[in-house]
């Protein structure tokens, strides 16, 4: 019986740290994926795996990982793994909720190129729209009243400005596309891995 | 002659009474590209008050961008925080510093496109 006591004993220290290991590989490539460093984190997956080869924290680094790298290529196609029940979750969620539709951030750019605001109307940024139209607007108004009366430099100068700030919305317009891009893939890619059952939040 | 020189003359005084202000206002002489955000921080800034509801504030922002991205870029950056401002104070995300709720609008926010190219 003694015996028995100390067998068990010695399997559960044994076993234990092993277990806590993979679980602190696991909170390590979620608080650092949580920081924005996922290339870091995606690093540490590697390691982990070779840690926890099997097992339940095994199996939940390498989903993590798989997700964390569809993240990484702003993929939205989950990668094949039967076995994983987390990855079998997301896949149940992402069939019932579609990811955001792919838009061309340069298509809102010409807009604004077209028209200054016009970009940032398409994107539905009412307010921003109005803001880059009063940058843009009076500003060439003044430079070409400035050219019709033959001032010179003065045309020079405002033309430049004005060309700035164009070029600015025209930036601007791109820079919010790829931002709004971005985010809703971002909410997105969270209620996938909240429907994962995986613990943490990498975000 | 005569009155070309006193003028440089004058310059070269003026010149050396600004060389204070300029270390004042913390802008290392071989970047005059941030000079305009500098002046803002340190002169507009003070009489104005806080009147930018954004964290980082504007002129830090565009500070920021500037040394990060060149004149051009970080100027186009600095004019995108001012075109998405309005837009971001009614549904933008929130930080509260010192008390007061600000929108949360860090340069990472907006230039990390530029990073992935």
């Amino acid at each position: 019986m003694m015996r028995a006591l100390l067998l068990v004993a010695a399997l559960a220290g044994a076993a234990a740290p092993a277990r806590a290991d993979a679980a602190d590989a696991y909170r390590r490539i979620v608080a650092l994926a949580a920081q924005g460093r996922l290339g870091a984190a995606l690093g540490a997956c590697e390691a982990a795996r070779a840690l926890a080869p099997g097992g339940v924290w095994g199996r939940r680094i390498a989903s993590a990982c798989a997700l964390l790298a569809m993240r990484r290529a702003r993929a939205t196609t989950l990668p094949p793994a039967a076995d994983a029940p987390e990855l079998a979750l997301a896949r149940a969620w992402a069939r019932g909720h579609p990811p955001p539709a792919p838009r061309r951030p340069w298509l809102f750019g010409l807009a604004s190129a077209f028209a200054p605001g016009l970009g940032h109307l398409l994107l539905g940024r009412g307010r921003d729209a109005l803001v880059a139209a009063m940058f843009v607007w009076p500003m060439l108004a003044l430079t070409l009243w400035a050219w019709r009366r033959r001032m010179g430099p003065v045309v020079v100068f405002f033309a430049l400005i004005t060309l700035w700030l164009w070029s600015g919305v025209v930036f601007s317009s791109v820079s919010l596309a790829e931002r709004g891009l971005a985010e809703d893939y971002a909410r997105w890619w969270a209620g996938l891995w909240r429907a994962s059952g995986l613990p943490g939040r990498p975000w | 002659m005569r009155r070309a020189a006193r003028r440089y003359a004058l310059l070269a005084l003026g010149a050396l009474a600004l060389a204070p202000l300029w270390a004042r206002l913390g802008a290392p002489p071989a970047a005059p590209s941030m000079l305009p955000a500098a002046f803002w921080q340190a002169f507009v800034g003070r009489v104005d008050g806080r009147s930018c509801p954004s964290y980082p504030v504007c002129s830090a922002y565009a500070r920021e961008a500037i040394r990060r991205h060149g004149l051009l870029v970080g100027s186009w950056l600095a004019l995108d925080r001012l075109i998405h401002e309005a837009g971001e104070l009614a549904d933008g995300p929130r930080i509260r510093v010192d008390g007061v709720l600000r929108v949360y609008d860090p340069l990472q926010r907006n230039d990390f496109w530029l990073e992935e190219r």
